[in-house]
């Protein structure tokens, strides 16, 4: 008796009892589908969120900001140790001897801009030339920020998108002067569409840093500081350094909040293992119904052909001739349910990410079929078929060929 | 080739002991044609399902072929099944579902051939009872002689030693369980052992040796010319 006669006889067997086999393998099906579905749709946020990330410096990022506020006793309290970032903590941040791909202020409000008769509420960003490189955003039209702007307090700009639209038109911005907080700028180039997330950055304009404190804002502080280190292994030493300077300069009790794209990085990672640990809970729920179903289905299905077994006993079939047929029949069952509980899956996540692409706006939001997955469910749907189905198995086996024949 | 000496069966029926064989002795040599008779409850499908190595005895000695039988264990009574005893039941007793040639293959399947090989001789099997044209067919589609012709190709086509024929024209009409006693002449002519468990006198009547049995003893063992 061959492998392939025991699968083709398990099959044989399947399809003769197709409702019920059907019936008996849904809750392989649910099982698998629900791992195979949300691993994929796991897989597919994990990969979309660190493409994005990656947009804004990923594994080299870091975050300095300060801390305004701070959680004591499970309450937000105004933090007693506050102090204000500065300029001078940023420049002294760039002058440290750990080579940096940049350090940038994060600086920015909201604000009205005016050409003419037309207007627009835009962010706008003080920023220095490195902005672009950084972030990874690149001119369209003219050209970005640059030094001499810096050096000389001029009062220029780079328009988004969408803020050249809304004040332009059609016509081309280059040149043109606008009116912000009652001062006049020329615009001297625009960026081209960049979204992160949902977020779209056509709302932005980029002023010089300098220009920006001297005749919008007004003052000294920065709202942050965005820290790019050269390769991702560097950021555990710049974090370590960028401390060290913040303490030499504001003391040992200010406390200043620091984040670094790793750690964001994985958060995220930990609450898709969460997600993913949780529905291996509801999987391994549903899979052990499904294997009890199944071993329900054989017990059934041995006393309904006990004559079956007597005839096949008489006609030389050995007890182990028996166990691999039931047992087959089961991994057979089982087996099927899990190929169509991948199946399933597959469409589940595909289907999942066309939902949040269409609602949440996501430009692309894969649903990536995990092999690791698609194995690991597959191996444990024959596992369970050879779990549940020994016992239903071993008792045909030790049926008296006598009593088999004789039962009607 | 069958030697049975003092077998004696006794099996629980719920709370009452049956004593089925009391000291039964038999010997049956090659190509003989035997019909072993009684009525109902004589012990007599007790003694051929330890002749067909279903059942083992109580006590009491089975050597088929010279080999003691009566201890064997189950894979040793299934491969003795497999490769000595045809068996040949009232009811047929073809698997529902598969064809006329994969119900012929079953005992090959046991016996470890390939697919081909198993292929070919039930086609072969068929042939030899007439069944070419209804290889395909299920049992279903079957009449009952021919279904009969299905159980006799497949009780041999392992080559047994005995074929073993219980009531295997219990379920037949007259003329229909005329032509399976005369297959099972031709199969005996051969030089097969034919053995024939019935309660028919007239079915008894083909075979060249009748024992009748009674309350679990031989009571008669006449040999004859047939009809």
């Amino acid at each position: 008796m061959s492998f392939a006669d025991l699968l083709f006889m398990g099959w044989t067997q399947l399809r003769a009892h197709a409702l019920r086999s059907l019936l008996t393998l849904l809750g392989m099906l649910i099982g698998v589908g629900a791992v195979v579905g949300i691993v994929s749709i796991s897989e597919g946020m994990r990969r979309f969120v660190i493409g994005e990330f990656g947009k804004i410096g990923g594994d080299n990022l870091i975050m300095v900001r300060p801390m305004m506020w701070v959680e004591r006793h499970g309450r937000w309290t105004p933090n007693p140790h506050y102090e204000p970032l500065i300029l001078d903590d940023m420049d002294r941040i760039a002058a440290l001897p750990n080579r940096f791909a940049a350090v940038l202020p994060v600086l920015a409000r909201g604000m009205e801009l005016r050409h003419e008769k037309a207007t627009f509420g835009a962010r706008v960003e003080a920023t220095l030339p490195s902005y672009t490189s950084a972030f990874q955003w690149e001119v369209e039209r003219g050209r970005f920020l640059d030094e001499r702007d810096l050096q000389g307090w001029r009062s220029v700009c780079v328009l988004g998108t969408e803020v050249a639209e809304k004040l332009f038109g059609a016509a081309s911005p280059l040149g043109q002067e606008v009116k912000m907080n009652g001062q006049r700028f020329t615009v001297v180039g625009t960026m081209e569409e960049k979204k992160l997330f949902e977020d779209d950055w056509g709302n932005r304009v980029l002023v010089p840093l300098s220009t920006a404190q001297l005749r919008l804002f007004g003052r000294r502080e920065l709202n942050g500081l965005v820290v790019l280190t050269e390769k991702p292994e560097d950021v555990p030493k710049a974090v370590a350094a960028i401390e060290a300077s913040l303490e030499r300069s504001h003391g040992p009790k200010a406390e200043f909040r620091i984040d670094t794209g790793k750690g964001f990085l994985q958060q995220i990672e930990q609450s898709i293992l969460v997600m993913k640990l949780a529905t291996g809970g509801i999987a391994a729920i549903s899979l052990l119904v499904g294997g009890i179903g199944i071993m329900n289905i054989m017990l059934v299905s041995v006393t309904e052909r006990t004559r079956e077994i007597g005839i096949r006993k008489a006609l030389g079939a050995k007890p182990r001739h028996l166990v691999f047929q039931f047992v087959s029949e089961a991994v057979v069952l089982s087996f099927t349910g899990g190929v169509l509980g991948v199946l399933g899956g597959i469409g589940l996540g595909r289907a999942i990410s066309a939902v949040i692409e269409h609602y949440a706006e996501v430009p692309f939001f894969p649903s990536l079929v995990s092999m690791g997955a698609v194995g690991l469910s597959l191996g444990v749907s024959i596992a369970i078929g050879l779990f549940f189905g020994i016992y239903p198995a071993l008792r045909a086996s030790r049926l008296d060929p006598v009593e088999a024949l004789r039962y009607e | 080739m069958i030697e049975l000496r003092r077998i004696e069966k006794l099996y629980r029926m719920g709370e009452e002991e049956v004593h089925a064989l009391h000291g039964v002795d038999l010997g049956l040599a090659r190509n003989e044609y035997v019909a072993i008779m009684g009525p109902s409850g004589s012990g007599k499908s007790t003694l051929m399902n330890i002749i067909g190595c279903l059942d083992t005895p109580t006590a009491g000695q089975y050597l088929l072929n010279g080999t003691d039988v009566s201890d064997m264990d189950a894979n040793e009574l299934a491969e003795v099944r497999n490769q000595q005893i045809g068996f040949v039941f009232q009811t047929f007793n073809l698997l529902p579902r598969a064809t006329a040639l994969s119900n012929v293959e079953l005992p090959l399947i046991y016996a470890g051939l390939s697919r081909r090989t198993r292929r070919q001789r039930a086609e072969e099997a068929l042939s030899r009872v007439g069944l070419t044209d209804r290889m395909r067919h299920r049992p279903a589609e079957l009449s009952g002689g021919q279904r009969q012709r299905v159980a006799i190709a497949r009780a041999l086509i392992n080559n047994p030693a005995i074929l073993l024929a219980d009531e295997p024209t219990g379920n037949l009409d007259s003329r229909t369980g005329e032509e399976i006693m005369d297959l099972f002449a031709a199969l005996h002519r051969e030089g097969n052992t034919v053995i024939l468990v019935t309660h028919e006198a007239d079915i008894a009547a083909h075979a060249h040796r009748v024992v009748r049995i009674l309350d679990g003893k031989i009571a008669s063992d006449e040999r004859r010319t047939p009809r």
